[in-house]
């Protein structure tokens, strides 16, 4: 009888309408964020920032001690006389009589903050533009985006290391800006005898985005799950079926096998979207580098758990299932209760609506502190809360309705 | 078509529970959306109310006479933060170059061939346009100064998408409930097995296109009634929606065709609302007789539509701008410009009305489209 379920779901039309719609909503809403990431959130640094981080961590290892920090720093004056030879070949600095990198920076001041009055300032402006856009182009290998993380990253791993990043944090304690609770998971994650703040990982560039192209993806599955289930039971309802099964004591276990296709459909279509995930995102940027990072790292984005950014996406992906599941249970109990399709995509509609407005909200950084459910109630794992109660809310109705499908009369179905 | 038949369809189709439950639902979501976004921006809403208020004793047009009128009045921090933004303020649209608007788009999108032509001759058209709206100063009315960018967004692409989107998506579900009901009551042997009886699509498709008509109604007044009690912008809904305050990100200033009051535009966009409520119910209508079943119409209509948006996306994105340029005559990519109707729309249009070309087009074929798909189902087997 599962089969037979799975069968009207699986149905060849509403499959090939689902890819349809599904091919739409991943060129509109994901394809942007997948196929030009990072480039499209944090510009050319971004891009630097995810190739030097990542060459990092592929010879490092998930964590930098501070020999290789020191080895970080020692490539830098290798990297200045690169940028160097570069700032000397352009035609354009040598208009201004650049020959360093140090003399552009200096001629991007005066230009940028020194209110420059000279002559001709919109074509120095333009010219800025064009130096700036060759350092950050392929013909240099994004230098200047290069330099920028070889200059920041070692300059957040002495401020952990020396202990002022422990002062400061401190000091934001007593100003109010942390709670003393997560104050102290700061502590204990980052300088506890197994914290790790000299972790590699790029949150800004990584973890944020990994969470929000999840989002999206689980917008995705829920979109699909509503083309494929919200018929359903509808359809068996409009049919006149439904007396049909309940004619017999096995046929009213019937709807139990409906649920159990529901949410068989729904982990299907979890574990669809979290492959498609997987393949386009992590495995396409290299980002399965990082997953032995622990999330607490030296640039200054701050989680409850201790855990690794391998750990962290298994836990988006149960997110993931979750929220897919009690999607499952809610279209099926919604479907159930609509006596014609009008009336379900009615009910569907607006639920599709709010989930999209919600889901992001419980799934950009989800377990940081910048989470914004959690910013709105300071409870910590509040993602993870989110989700069961949303699951759990989801099956208990099915429960109940289920419960009284037995002892209901014929009639009534 | 008789009024009996016609009242009898309405009661049908508002006798569904969710269908005044949806309606409610949508104004709530408008409310929310215009509240909110007041409540997030209070200082803003305070200030435009300022402006408007003085806006009777200091005048609308910029200039000296205004800035000196400023100076006059009472001194309070909005008075010095509106003196700030006034002051100095040329009519910008007096020289403006639009062939060079034009130009830049058309590098920037890297835009080639024909296309780039075809936009090229509509920006120099435009110019006309451009030097009218300078010979009547239109770029020195005050409006609601720096207010302006985060107020006018808010009304005129925020609330009217959300409003035009709600009045399609509901004008689309009445019609496919209206076209497949008498199959929900099993009734549709007994009615269709008469000439007569089969007729009886075309009162449906009255009934619920006077049920969408009249809740698209509802949530225009609604929605911008609320907008109205909360920004309180007096004099501003008479200044033209064409202020140089009016500056969108990556479109610039907001340039139209013919000017346009505050007032007017909206009334504009929510007219030409209206009429895309009529084509998606008609095409709805005809999508539910064809296919048979409510939710297969629906699937189907929805489908092209996503496919119609990603569609030309896809084909801007891959230069091949003859096909992007005629995404642009689908009503979804005419929906999808909302806030930017009647303007020189950048590389989304080709000539002055575009909006009301594309809108008279579908009107017909939609209505062409019904009647053939009427046409058919007199024919069908009912069974």
């Amino acid at each position: 009888m599962l089969l037979q379920e799975l069968k009207k779901i699986f149905r060849p039309r509403l499959l090939l309408a689902a890819l349809a719609l599904g091919a739409a909503f991943y060129w509109l809403f994901i394809d942007f964020y997948v196929t030009l990431y990072p480039t499209n959130i944090g510009g050319t640094q971004g891009q630097a920032v995810l190739d030097v981080t990542t060459g990092w961590a592929e010879k490092y290892g998930p964590s930098l001690s501070p020999q290789e920090e020191a080895e970080i720093e020692s490539e830098l004056p290798s990297l200045i006389a690169e940028a160097d030879g570069y700032i000397a070949a352009n035609a354009t600095a040598q208009k201004y009589g650049l020959e360093t990198y140090q003399d552009f920076l200096d001629f991007q001041e005066e230009i940028l903050h020194g209110g420059d009055t000279a002559p001709r300032e919109d074509e120095r402006k333009q010219d800025l533009a064009l130096i700036l856009d060759y350092l950050q182009g392929d013909a240099t290998g994004n230098i200047e985006g290069r330099l920028n993380v070889y200059d920041m990253y070692p300059y957040w791993y002495q401020t952990f290391a020396s202990g002022w990043q422990e002062g400061r944090l401190a000091e934001q304690l007593a100003d109010s800006i942390w709670t003393q609770r997560e104050y102290d998971n700061i502590m204990s994650t980052y300088f506890g005898s197994t914290g790790s703040w000299d972790s590699l990982l790029p949150h800004q560039i990584v973890g944020y985005h990994a969470s929000d192209c999840a989002g999206r993806f689980t917008i995705l599955a829920v979109l699909w799950l509503c083309v494929l289930l919200g018929p359903v039971m509808t359809g068996d309802r409009m049919s006149r079926m439904v007396p049909m099964q309940y004619a017999s004591r096995r046929g009213r276990g019937l709807a139990r096998i409906q649920l159990g296709a529901a949410l068989l459909t729904a982990a299907v279509t979890a574990l669809v979207t979290a492959g498609l995930y997987a393949l386009l995102f992590i495995v396409r940027h290299r980002l399965y580098v990082f997953l032995p990072c622990r999330l607490a790292a030296f640039d200054h984005h701050y989680a409850w758990p201790d855990w690794t950014f391998g750990g962290w996406l298994l836990a988006v992906g149960a997110l993931h299932l979750a929220v897919c599941l009690a999607a499952g249970a809610v279209l099926w109990l919604l479907s159930r209760c609509s006596g014609n399709y009008i009336a379900m995509l009615l009910k569907v509609i607006p639920l599709f609506a709010a989930g999209t407005f919600a889901l992001p909200k419980l799934m950009d950084d989800a377990f940081y502190y910048a989470n914004p459910v959690y910013e709105l109630l300071r409870v910590p794992y509040v993602e993870a809360y989110a989700a069961a109660a949303l699951l759990g809310l989801a099956l208990g109705l099915c429960a109940w309705l289920l419960s009284g499908i037995r002892k209901r009369d014929i009639s009534d179905a | 078509m008789s009024g009996a038949l016609i009242k009898w369809e309405l009661k049908k189709l508002w006798s569904l529970p969710m269908v005044p439950i949806f309606l409610a639902l949508c104004l709530g979501l408008d409310l929310f959306a215009a509240g909110i976004t007041w409540y997030e921006q209070r200082d803003a809403a305070e200030a435009a109310a300022y402006i408007a208020d003085v806006t009777g004793q200091v005048g609308r047009r910029m200039g000296p006479e205004l800035d000196a009128a400023l100076a006059a009045l009472p001194e309070r921090p909005l008075r010095d933060a509106l003196a700030a933004s006034v002051a100095g303020k040329k009519d910008v649209y007096e020289g403006y170059d639009a062939a060079w608007t034009g130009e830049d788009l058309i590098r920037s999108f890297g835009v080639t061939g024909p296309a780039a032509d075809l936009i090229r001759a509509k920006f120099e058209k435009f110019q006309a346009s451009v030097d009218a709206l300078a010979a009547l100063d239109v770029s020195l009315d005050m409006a609601a100064a720096y207010v302006t960018s985060e107020l006018y967004p808010h009304l005129l692409m925020t609330l009217c998408r959300l409003v035009t989107g709600e009045g399609l998506l509901f004008a689309m579900l009445l019609a496919l409930y209206a076209a497949g009901s008498e199959r929900v009551s099993r009734t549709e042997q007994t009615v269709y097995a008469t000439r007569r009886g089969r007729a009886v699509q075309k009162s449906k498709w009255a009934a619920s296109l006077l049920s969408a008509l009249g809740s698209y109604m509802l949530l225009c007044l609604v929605t911008v009634g609320v907008f109205a009690c909360l920004w309180r912008l007096g004099p501003i809904w008479g200044e033209s929606v064409s202020t140089q305050f009016y500056v969108l990100p990556f479109f610039g200033y907001f340039l139209t065709w013919r000017p346009f009051t505050l007032a007017g535009y909206l009334a504009a966009e929510l007219a030409l609302g209206l009429g895309l409520v009529v084509v998606f119910h008609s095409l709805a209508a005809a999508a539910g007789l064809l296919a048979g079943d409510m939710y297969r119409g629906f699937l189907a209509l929805f489908v092209l539509m996503a496919v119609s948006v990603a569609g030309t996306s896809m084909a801007g994105n891959a230069g091949l701008w003859g096909l992007y340029l005629a995404g642009f005559f689908l009503p979804t990519m005419l929906w999808m410009d909302v806030g930017t109707w009647f303007t020189h729309g950048q590389i989304d249009t080709l000539f002055r009305d575009q909006e009301l070309v594309v809108l008279g087009l579908w009107l017909v074929l939609a209505g062409l489209l019904f009647l053939a798909a009427c046409r058919r189902f007199a024919r069908k087997d009912v069974v």
